[in-house]
């Protein structure tokens, strides 16, 4: 069964207690990022907008960057009051959609992650194999945004 | 006080550096879903599902794409609003 269906202008959620829980943890995972310095996962989710302009993109980054926390923030906020429901609205599943994608940038930017082979490390280690199955949640989410969209 | 001083007339100066539009640009990355990065494409920048999906591959197989094209400050609300959905984008001068 899916996880996430489109039924009736919403999305019905499908999911066990002990996945509520792992997804529980995501919330604590993405407000640890950038906490520590030197943090991968801060990297990844803050890149520089410019590939050759250090200046611009610090610029940039002095422009955005509290703006994009509060926008995560908020995020964080839907995704942790909704968690242990049984629908979801559109705003709700994007909140979602954002998450899981942060949640799985995260893991793999700290694991060192720079090409396609992590996929057969899955087997053997922990984070790879969560970054695994919230791909899975996150496609059958946006599977549901997609045909939700469709029958409006 | 003085009256303000009109410093700039683009009927008759053509800077090419402020009209020049700058191009979004979106990188490849192991790890972002190919139908999440179709989906974002179409969400932010409303393109059709061909369009979305045409430029996710270019992304996956190239490397890269350029995305959208406009004014530098459209550009740059494209590539926070890509930041925000965990998308790998950058800005340069089409």
């Amino acid at each position: 069964m899916n996880p996430f269906n489109a039924a009736e202008g919403t999305i019905e959620v499908s999911l066990e207690r002990d996945e509520q829980l792992l997804l529980s943890q995501l919330v604590t995972l993405l407000g640890s990022v950038g906490a520590a310095p030197n943090d991968p996962a801060a990297d990844r989710l803050n890149p520089d907008a410019f590939l050759d302009d250090v200046e611009a993109s610090r610029e940039f980054r002095r422009l955005t960057a509290d703006e994009l926390a509060t926008a995560r923030d908020m995020d964080r906020d839907v995704f942790e009051r909704t968690l242990a429901g049984k629908h979801l609205n559109v705003d709700e599943a994007e909140a979602w959609v954002r998450i899981l994608g942060d949640a799985r940038l995260a893991l793999a930017a700290r694991r060192g992650v720079v090409d396609g082979e992590w996929e057969d490390e899955i087997e053997t280690s922990r984070d790879l194999a969560v970054v695994a199955y919230l791909g899975f949640l996150q496609g059958s989410l946006v599977q549901a945004l997609v045909e939700l969209e469709a029958a409006a | 006080m003085t009256a303000p001083t009109r410093v700039h007339d683009p009927t008759v100066e053509n800077d090419e550096a402020i009209d020049r539009p700058w191009n979004v640009v979106v990188w490849n990355d192991p790890v972002n879903l190919m139908d999440y990065v179709v989906w974002v494409f179409r969400r932010l920048f409303g393109h059709p599902i061909e369009e979305a999906t045409r430029l996710m591959l270019q992304v996956h197989h190239e490397g890269r794409a350029i995305v959208s094209t406009g004014p530098r400050e459209q550009a740059e609300v494209s590539v926070y609003r890509l930041h925000h959905h965990g998308l790998w984008a950058t800005l340069e001068r089409a």
